[in-house]
């Protein structure tokens, strides 16, 4: 897992480093700059591929601009050449810099190997290293996976332990944010072509259709956060479509059972569907698959979400994040997703985003106090003291 | 362990030039909270209350009498170091039960002026919660302290003037932001609350602003 980041000079972060945890829940008003965090991280994330295109970018739900408008651009300071991400792997004995560039419209990227040696000849091997692994990695990422052969060259450059902090840190290298619209969920529209699924929602379908029997036993578990849900299923088929259940000409194959709906006559598809369900079925999916990355991120979680479901969705997702060893940042205006992260495990942590009085976006840790020192009685739920303006994470305007 | 700060202003304008102040001491702007009893309630329940931008000195009676903010914000499960500024403006202390303190001439009888309110916030909060209260006391209005950022070398405490807000509308940095919305007009008209140098030069300009700066000196470093 990534334990820090660093974002330096990217669009409204001038300097700014997040110490996360496995569930990271940024919460801030509108253009404070959570989305900017998120895909500063996504940046890495073209690094294995070696493609910056505009397109890869946007792949990964990156919201394109100007190189002039993404390397910070602040009044009365100088605008610099490239911008930074530093990450700290698990146990923060290895960490890496990576510096984006653009020049004439194309993204290039270098990355610099950051820990401290006792002279510049251990550094300068350690970076050797670096990149030659890197090369070797690259191989084992277009192979699908770490395989023996690729793993004794890697042996004889790392040690055990470098090898197993260098694979952590590139457990970020898949990362992306997911931004879910309605029409994509219920296939109507196709933006995103990425593998197994879209950011946007596409080819749900498609993912739970390749689920293996645990994936799927899994999944079912929480058919409970639907009251009206009997069932859903895939129709591989496509025989609902010839029997006049998607008159829209939706492209999705998943269809639902509704408990309370004569048994006969209780079938609808996706088009149909309520946006709630689709969303929740979306991300427990995601959470679920050994195919989605490990490390991603869920842009304004609580769209379409009533708000007790917001609670309870977001208390499984951080079961589940623990269970399927996921990484995940979050962002959400909804106060009652607050209401399903205890903040006194440690993996789960809320981060507020705010411009401080230069206008760059700064993050802060909200904790809370020790178990034992809590008082006993009637306490205001997060929720609460978001609403109430004690978290920050409220526009001072009106 | 973090600081949050919370301000109990009269309005919106107070709150931004005490937190100009703090920006002096260091703070961040995130651990500033300019909070709005008012928060509290919905549309439905502010019907039959009268708002107005720059708020009043009932605003602050109700958030003290009823304790709600101090009770959820101190007993909140947040782990952070939780401090209160209350602020309140004496030009009306009549209406809240002091007495007004005519012609006051010497230091001490701006600070004696100045204890007389903050006994009344405290008679307000039944007591509580004095370890972690700073006391804003404005003699006359906030437009006086503001003031002291325009004075020149040998002027009277501000807070003689007897319509501060009347002359701070003649300073010629006003016209710069005489269009803004009056949060935002004070906000900037007081940024130079936030640079060591200027308060400090400031405080020589009204006596309840050097006691209020003091009270902040005794818990944060000095200027």
């Amino acid at each position: 897992m990534l334990q820090e980041i660093t974002i330096k000079n990217f669009k409204s972060i001038e300097n700014d480093t997040i110490q996360l945890g496995r569930v990271n829940v940024f919460i801030g008003e509108n253009g404070c700059g959570k989305s900017n965090i998120l895909e500063a991280v996504a940046f890495l994330s073209t690094v294995n591929e070696g493609v910056l295109t505009n397109e890869h970018l946007f792949s990964k739900g990156i919201r394109l601009a100007k190189p002039e408008l993404t390397i910070s651009n602040f009044k009365k300071k100088i605008q610099k050449e490239e911008f930074e991400v530093h990450t700290l792997s698990t146990n923060k004995k290895l960490g890496n810099t990576y510096f984006f560039r653009n020049d004439n419209n194309n993204w290039d990227m270098r990355a610099m190997i950051d820990m401290e040696f006792d002279s510049q000849e251990e550094k300068d091997l350690a970076q050797e290293k670096f990149n030659e692994f890197e090369k070797y990695f690259k191989e084992a990422i277009e192979k699908g996976i770490l395989n023996e052969d690729l793993g004794a060259k890697l042996k004889i450059i790392f040690t055990e332990k470098q090898l197993s902090n260098l694979v952590n840190a590139y457990d970020a290298y898949d990362f992306l944010i997911y931004a879910l619209n309605t029409p994509a969920l219920r296939g109507f529209t196709n933006e995103s072509r990425k593998e197994p699924v879209g950011i946007y929602g596409e080819n749900l379908d498609y993912l739970i259709a390749n689920f293996d029997k645990n994936e799927l036993q899994t999944l079912k578990k929480y058919n409970y956060l639907i009251e009206w849900l009997a069932d859903f299923d895939i129709d591989r088929e496509d025989n609902m479509k010839f029997n006049g259940y998607k008159p829209n000409r939706s492209k999705s194959k998943l269809f639902f059972k509704d408990k309370f709906m004569a048994t006969k006559n209780n079938l609808f598809s996706a088009e149909n569907a309520n946006e709630g369900i689709l969303h929740i079925l979306f991300y427990l999916s995601v959470m679920i698959s050994k195919r989605t990355p490990k490390f991603f991120a869920i842009d304004n979680i609580e769209s379409c979400l009533n708000p007790h479901l917001c609670t309870n969705l977001m208390k499984e997702i951080c079961t589940l994040a623990k269970d399927q060893d996921k990484q995940l940042l979050i962002t959400t205006h909804n106060p009652a997703i607050l209401d399903g992260l205890n903040l006194n495990d440690d993996e789960i942590r809320l981060f507020e985003v705010s411009r401080n009085s230069a206008g760059h976006t700064v993050t802060r840790r909200i904790t809370v106090k020790p178990e034992h020192e809590q008082q006993e009685g009637r306490r205001l739920k997060l929720s609460e003291l978001w609403t109430r303006g004690y978290l920050g994470a409220i526009s001072e305007k009106y | 362990m973090s600081l949050q700060i919370g301000i109990i202003a009269e309005g919106r304008a107070d709150q931004f030039v005490l937190r100009n102040i703090l920006y002096a001491f260091g703070l961040q702007k995130n651990e500033i909270r300019l909070l709005r009893p008012e928060l509290n309630e919905d549309e439905t329940d502010k019907t039959n209350s009268n708002e107005n931008e720059f708020g009043s000195w009932t605003n602050v009676e109700k958030a003290c009498k009823s304790q709600i903010p101090f009770n959820d914000f101190l007993d909140s499960s947040l782990a952070d170091n939780k401090l209160f500024i209350i602020h309140l403006d004496s030009d009306v202390c009549s209406e809240y039960g002091v007495q007004d303190f005519l012609n006051p001439k010497t230091a001490q009888d701006f600070t004696e002026f100045r204890q007389k309110i903050v006994d009344k916030i405290n008679e307000w909060l039944d007591n509580k919660y004095s370890q972690n209260l700073f006391y804003a006391i404005c003699i006359r209005q906030m437009d006086a302290w503001v003031l002291t950022l325009f004075a020149n070398q040998n002027d009277k405490d501000t807070a003689k003037i007897s319509k501060p807000k009347y002359d701070l509308g003649f300073v010629k940095e006003y016209k710069k932001v005489a269009s803004k919305p009056i949060p935002e007009r004070y906000e900037e008209l007081s940024n130079n609350f936030s640079k060591k140098k200027k308060l400090k030069e400031a405080l020589k300009y009204n006596q309840s602003l050097k006691d209020f700066v003091n009270s902040l000196e005794n818990h944060f470093k000095a200027l």
